[in-house]
């Protein structure tokens, strides 16, 4: 249902990618991607959503999670290549204000 | 209904002290399964337990008075049988496993009409099962017609049958009671409102989830709020609850405004004050919409903590949304929320609902013009909650789905 390409950049930072719905099914395992990245050192964090096709709360609430968890370490959590369908939903929950999408995966830091 | 079988069984015919039959009946009776039509998730386990052991019958059964009820009977035709002349009786009487080799050479059994007769059984194996109290309720069973002994790892494998079927009896009964519990804190009677029909429906993903609404009464007018909970279930439904108080105190105690308006950014501000805490503490987030409604004049204040699903439909389907630009409750430790206010014009119908529907219509900007649609087809606020409740039982919805409907008289 969903798949995790994972990567470190040169800079440090790390890049998750969720292929597929992200749900309440999957949420957790976008929640466990970001806890094994925190637990390795890895703070800095970008989630690509190029290839997210969906997301409903659940999914916002592994993110908003992420992003605390990522904060409290000292680092951050941002988004890129929000789909259509995650911009509105983002838009509509006001969530944007946290989780603001940047440019792109390399220019996120 | 509780003592009916208690005073026809002749407790004394099986040796059981009265007390300890009321108890199992009022025991069973909680379990309120007693005549449910078969389940999949009890019939899984009778079937693997047949495959698995190779014998022709297993049964999950509940000792309901003088009667052996069969909640799962895999093998075997029938719902129930008389409890006294079957061995389930002793696994009933003492309430312990019971594991007879050979029927036949047993003496206490060798006469029993299932022994005797075509069902030749020689081998019977029963697990009391327990709920939650500790009450034998029923027992899990497998019989054969040939005479065996369990293996010490077949031993184990009934074992852990026994409590998989004894943990869905006591699942189903607690969540069929959270279920009870969480409807009933929904509010009951809609409320008059001269001028105007409000109706409303909250349909759960599973036994219970995290969406609510709530409406009261004031001295001018009606006050409605809807919140979503982040996550589904048991866990979402418990911060559900406590944000309803919450939300409840913070009406009370929040001072109106000189002209003796409600304030809803300051019930937003107050509700956050007392659940942030354990918002973040737990990790989870809750969009709430407040809104209210002056029926002399249409106005509707309104504050928005990122829910966003509100939408005004008119009747030729021209719509528009109501939403603020205020974070969740539960994201940050501080924040601010705001008031705004719009006019709920003659024949226009206000819509408050969560993302659980917005999902059903897929989930993108394309969905608000489906359920604006919706609301100009079904103008009848109870017809467009029904076929709201009704859309979210197809779709097996894995979202929660609320909705608020108040609709102005032309």
């Amino acid at each position: 249902m969903i798949e995790f390409t994972n990567e470190t950049l040169a800079n440090g930072v790390g890049v998750i990618r969720p292929v597929g719905r992200l749900n309440m099914v999957s949420a957790p395992h976008l929640g466990a991607n970001i806890d094994a990245l925190i637990s390795d050192g890895t703070v800095r964090l970008v989630v690509d959503l190029a290839g997210t096709d969906f997301i409903d709360s659940s999914g916002l609430g592994a993110l908003i999670t992420g992003l605390k968890k990522t904060r409290q370490a000292g680092g951050d959590l941002r988004l890129a290549n929000p789909t259509a369908q995650i911009t509105a939903v983002l838009e509509m929950t006001n969530l944007n204000r946290v989780l603001q999408p940047v440019a792109s995966v390399d220019g996120a830091y | 209904m509780l003592g009916r079988n208690v005073v026809q069984s002749g407790p004394e015919a099986w040796g059981l002290p009265q007390d300890r039959l009321s108890r199992r009946a009022r025991a069973v009776a909680g379990l309120e399964i007693v005549g449910t039509p078969p389940e999949e998730r009890f019939d899984r386990i009778t079937r693997m337990a047949r495959l698995m052991f190779r014998a022709p019958i297993a049964t999950i059964t509940i000792f309901d008075g003088d009667t052996a009820w069969f909640k799962s009977a895999d093998g075997f035709d029938g719902r129930q049988a008389p409890l006294s002349p079957v061995f389930c009786s002793t696994t009933a009487d003492t309430g312990e496993r019971l594991i007879v080799e050979n029927a036949a050479e047993d003496r206490r059994f060798r006469n029993l009409p299932g022994v005797t007769g075509k069902a030749h059984v020689r081998f019977y194996a029963g697990e009391p099962l327990v709920d939650t109290h500790g009450e034998v309720v029923g027992s899990f069973c497998i019989y054969d017609d040939r005479p065996r002994a369990f293996r010490p790892d077949e031993l184990e494998l009934f074992q852990e049958l026994a409590a998989w079927a004894q943990a869905e009896l006591i699942e189903r009964t607690d969540l069929a009671r959270a279920k009870e519990v969480q409807e009933a804190l929904l509010p009951g009677r809609t409320p008059h409102m001269p001028g105007y029909e409000l109706a409303a429906t909250c349909t759960p993903s599973f036994n219970v989830g995290g969406d609510y609404y709530d409406w009261a009464r004031t001295d001018y007018g009606t006050a409605l709020g809807v919140a979503d909970v982040m996550g589904k279930g048991s866990a979402a439904a418990i911060m559900g609850a406590t944000v309803r108080a919450a939300l409840r105190t913070a009406s009370e105690l929040t001072e109106r405004d000189r002209d003796g308006r409600y304030r809803l950014d300051k019930v937003m501000s107050g509700l956050a004050r007392i659940v942030t805490g354990d918002l973040l503490r737990t990790n989870i987030f809750v969009t709430v919409f407040l809104a209210h409604l002056d029926e002399s004049t249409g106005r509707v204040d309104f504050a928005d903590a990122g829910h966003g699903f509100c939408l005004v439909v008119a009747p030729d389907g021209g719509f528009r949304r109501i939403s603020g630009t205020d974070l969740p409750l539960g994201i940050e430790p501080r924040g601010s929320w705001s008031q705004g206010s719009f006019t709920l014009a003659p024949s226009e119908t206000m819509l408050i609902f969560s993302d659980g529907l917005f999902d059903l219509f897929g989930g993108a900007d394309d969905s608000l013009r489906h359920i604006a649609l919706l609301a100009t087809e079904h103008p009848d606020p109870n017809d467009l909650v029904d076929t709201i409740a009704g859309l979210a039982t197809a779709a097996t919805s894995v979202d929660d789905v609320t909705a608020i409907v108040v609709r102005r008289q032309p």
